[in-house]
């Protein structure tokens, strides 16, 4: 009994001397020492940027990573008691679908980023990315190959297209808001819309289609920039057509989870994230195009000024999806039988 | 007899109670918010107008009826492939019955997502054994759609019913086959009036394993349906959703989801119970020796059947040696994918073994309890007390998962973010295995035995233990080898449920599916199958030996 006794005391001892010093260091170093990231990039982006915000900080980074919806869904189960920080990497008409689950924050450097990607005060624009029209190049000629979306309605592309489902991905969503942006969200919008459906395949996630073409099961995506370069730089026969009706260049965002534990940390880490080094790295290693305008466009990638962008109204989309969702939802059932 | 079974003393009110609990707080707790949420109207009152919406628009509705077609056409192949295959590897006597045994489990393991890709790759539009068949002027139809569906599940789905129906081919009385035969019957004969009524109840519990796992799949359908919906697909569309979705009509989904299941489970209960013949089996049956021509025959016919089921293992283990190039793959030999996973590895595989291992144990021990009761101890509160134990059966991980997370995120019960809510939630999607093959082996076994050692002063519990248990052991093993290859497996709740350091190898290949790093994944894919399979094999070596001696 009494050795028991004496163990306790001394691995109690131990504890407490550990433990002071480290509580000392946390509070003085103005930030709780641990940070959790939620996150939906890349596996090899957060292995690269998570170790230099570590050694920077001195904050330990928990990282767990998933897909932007499982994410999502796991922050919102967990509002009562969060237990996740940052969101990192998530598209940004997720996250202002989810706009309960946020803690509005405006980093010092907000102010270097591009107006036009500013819509919200509760997320920080991260990345940027045009949609684009992904092809196989060992299928798709150049000649023949769409110029716009609207090339997608051909009848000679019927079940040669890829697209993510509307109604679950971020992304799928943008690109039919961009069409019914471009031809109007009205009787002659929505034929452009009914034509290219009569061609496609619906997949469940964006990221199953600049895969599915490379692996010549379809001619033809509706994808964005950013995943189809991952495939190109790793070699993938295919290629990205930036639509001559215009298109999207949505932002993905960071931003701090409401209720968050470790509250300093987590707007430490949102800066880190939102840095000139951070974004050049990213523009340098990963062809990211950054929100910010003092950051250069990533080698290799046509320049922001040749791709025609249309005037994409964030609100207008945000405002506007469950009606959209339903219309394009009876669509499919109607093309379906 | 009857006085026996609920006299205070007996140790089993005690057990049953312990039961009830556990139950209770660990899935009707969770659970009820989303049933009570699906009966929520917009208004805030009490209603059923979800119900009506969901079965007044197609896009809804439709998914119910394509799910029954699946999971009936998938469990009707199960049999077709699984009953023969138990009944040729049990009887005769084929060369590497270990290896046949533990390979015919590997299916079941189709690693998450990379299982039905490797059908892709495989028989795509553009795939390998297309592109080779079309090259010979063969055009089989792809692997998109429902028929897709239905051949990826079945040759998933098979090991349930092999497995269950080998354990009671082994528990059938030779004394009954014998007598059939020396009545003249000939061994097909034997077969179907003696053999296969004898294991019926074993035959419908795995169909139902079967049908239940067709129904509550999601990863398939989404993979290759290509927009063809059933109902685990909508649910987790509704519910798993980038843009929000529609949690109210997800739950209402899955209610209809498990109403759906239960109904199914009742029929196959009600079916079962009037199927049931007992025996106290003491005299295993043999095994039978071929002419080598027969025996070449069936063992050409054994191989094959699990070969083709193995082929998308096949595709995985080999695209885990190709060099890659971030998403690309490229086939020349490479062991980069295993470099890069392998700092992940070591902890994620332990992570691995200790939640399945745990959780298993517990599927086993309440399992088997459970079954007993179910079938020995039948009251209408059992029979409620049945259905609910198969609830987590029909409802998705994903799910299940997220209601563990609203369930226990707050003091006093707060177990998220450790090891613990990652075993309950396992123990509890799990358990359904054990009670079936606990429940489906005793409706074969005669209660007499145990009854007359009741009756000689031997309490009831040991009694249980010292001679039903050992009686039920083949039937106990089999749904302890299929519960702990399927909690191994997990991923749909583990996403949600894992925290910190406690990343499964499951979440090491998931994370490398969403950076669609297939290379990687594979790998990682092919580790667990290597790390499942080797104590798979040396478990039915053994058992193997074992037979042998007591034959």
């Amino acid at each position: 009994m009494r050795r028991w006794w004496r163990w306790g005391v001394g691995i109690l001892g131990v504890v407490a001397l550990a433990a002071i010093p480290a509580m000392a260091l946390a509070g003085a170093a103005d930030h709780e020492g641990t940070v959790v990231l939620y996150t939906a990039s890349q596996s090899d982006l957060v292995q690269a940027i998570v170790p230099l915000f570590e050694k920077k900080t001195g904050i330990k980074v928990q990282a767990v990573e998933s897909g932007t919806s499982e994410i999502i869904k796991r922050a919102q189960a967990e509002k009562d008691n969060p237990l996740g920080d940052v969101f990192w990497g998530v598209g940004a008409e997720v996250l202002d679908a989810h706009k309960a689950l946020l803690e509005p924050y405006a980093p010092a450097e907000l102010d270097k980023v591009h107006p036009s990607y500013r819509k919200s005060p509760t997320w920080v624009p991260n990345n940027v990315t045009p949609m684009v029209i992904v092809y196989n190049k060992k299928m798709v000629s150049e000649s023949e190959k769409p110029k716009a979306w609207k090339d997608l309605a051909d009848p000679k592309w019927k079940g040669k297209i890829a697209f993510a489902a509307a109604d679950r991905s971020g992304s799928a969503y943008i690109q039919l808001a961009t069409i019914l942006s471009i031809y109007g969200d009205n009787a002659a919008g929505w034929k452009v819309v009914e034509d290219i459906m009569k061609n496609v395949k619906v997949l469940p996630s964006s990221s199953k289609v600049p895969n599915g073409v490379k692996d010549g099961e379809y001619a033809i995506g509706l994808s964005y920039e950013d995943i189809v370069g991952r495939f190109i730089s790793g070699g993938a026969p295919i290629g990205a057509i930036y639509p001559t009706d215009g298109t999207a260049i949505p932002p993905d965002a960071n931003a701090v989870i409401k209720g968050a534990k470790h509250p300093k940390a987590a707007r430490l880490l949102v800066d880190f994230l939102l840095s000139k080094e951070v974004m050049t790295l990213l523009a340098e290693k990963f062809s990211l195009r950054s929100s910010r305008t003092d950051v250069i466009s990533p080698p290799g990638l046509p320049d922001l000024k040749d791709i025609r962008a249309i005037n994409y109204d964030f609100n207008w989309a945000a405002d506007n999806k469950d009606r959209l969702i339903k219309q394009w939802r009876d669509l499919m059932l109607k093309l379906g039988g | 007899m009857g006085r026996l079974r609920w006299l205070p003393r007996d140790g089993w009110s005690g057990v049953a109670l312990a039961i009830h609990l556990v139950i209770a707080f660990l899935l009707v707790y969770p659970l009820a918010r989303l049933f009570t949420a699906s009966f929520i109207g917009e208004g805030g009152g009490i209603s059923l107008e979800n119900y009506v919406q969901f079965f007044r628009y197609r896009y809804y509705r439709g998914s119910v009826w394509n799910s029954f077609q699946v999971s009936s056409l998938v469990t009707l192949g199960a049999l077709v492939v699984g009953v023969p295959l138990a009944f040729l590897v049990t009887r005769f006597d084929i060369p590497g019955k270990a290896i046949v045994r533990t390979l015919a489990v590997l299916p079941l393991l189709s690693p998450p997502f990379i299982g039905a890709y490797s059908w892709i790759l495989l028989m795509g539009r553009s795939g390998y054994l297309m592109t080779l068949l079309q090259a010979w002027g063969i055009h089989l139809p792809t692997i998109y759609g429902m028929h897709g569906i239905v051949l990826s599940l079945t040759l998933n789905l098979y090991p349930f019913v092999f497995l269950i129906v080998s354990g009671a081919l082994m528990a059938v009385d030779r004394g009954l086959e014998e007598a059939g035969q020396s009545l003249g019957s000939s061994p097909l004969r034997t077969f179907f009036t003696v053999t296969l009524p004898v294991t019926l109840p074993s035959v419908l519990a795995g169909a139902l394993l079967v049908f239940l796992s067709a129904f509550a799949e999601f990863g398939s359908p989404m993979i290759i349906g290509e927009g063809y919906t059933v109902l685990p697909t909508l649910i987790y569309s509704l519910f798993i959703n980038e843009l929000g979705g529609n949690p109210t009509m997800a739950s209402t989904a899955s209610s209809v989801l498990v109403l759906c299941c239960t109904a199914v489970l009742l029929l196959q209960r009600w079916y079962s119970r009037r199927k049931v013949i007992q025996m106290s089996s003491l005299a295993r049956p043999e095994v039978q020796r071929l002419r080598p021509v027969a025996r070449t025959l069936v063992t050409g016919a054994v191989y094959l059947v699990v070969a083709v089921s193995l082929l998308p293992s096949l595709v995985i283990l080999i695209i885990s040696f190709f060099k890659s190039r971030g998403p690309v793959l490229y086939p020349e030999f490479s062991l980069d994918n295993y470099a890069n996973i392998f700092f992940s590895v070591p902890r994620a595989i332990l992570n691995s073994f200790f939640l399945s291992g745990l959780s298993s144990a517990l599927d086993v021990l309440v399992g088997t309890l459970l079954g007993y009761i179910l079938i020995r101890r039948p009251s209408p509160v059992t029979t409620v007390l049945d259905s609910v134990v198969m609830l987590p059966y029909a409802i998705p991980g994903t799910v299940i998962g997220v209601a563990y997370i609203v369930a226990f995120n707050r003091p006093p019960l707060l177990l998220t973010g450790t090891f613990l809510i990652l075993v309950l939630a396992y123990f509890v999607r799990r358990l359904p295995y054990s009670v079936r093959a606990s429940a489906a082996i005793l409706q074969q076994i005669d209660p007499n035995v145990e009854e007359a050692s009741v009756s000689l002063g031997v309490p009831p519990l040991r009694s249980f233990f010292k001679i039903t248990a050992r009686l039920m052991a083949p039937g106990i093993i089999a749904g302890g080898i299929l519960t702990w290859v399927q909690t191994i497996t997990e991923i749909s709740s583990t996403i949600f449920l894992f925290f910190g350091a406690w990343a499964t190898m499951t979440v090491i290949i998931y994370r490398q599916v969403i950076s669609s790093n297939f290379g990687s994944a594979a790998a990682a894919s092919s580790l667990l199958l290597l790390v499942v399979f080797l104590p798979l094999l040396v478990w039915n070596l053994w058992a193997e030996e074992k037979a042998m001696v007591l034959t």
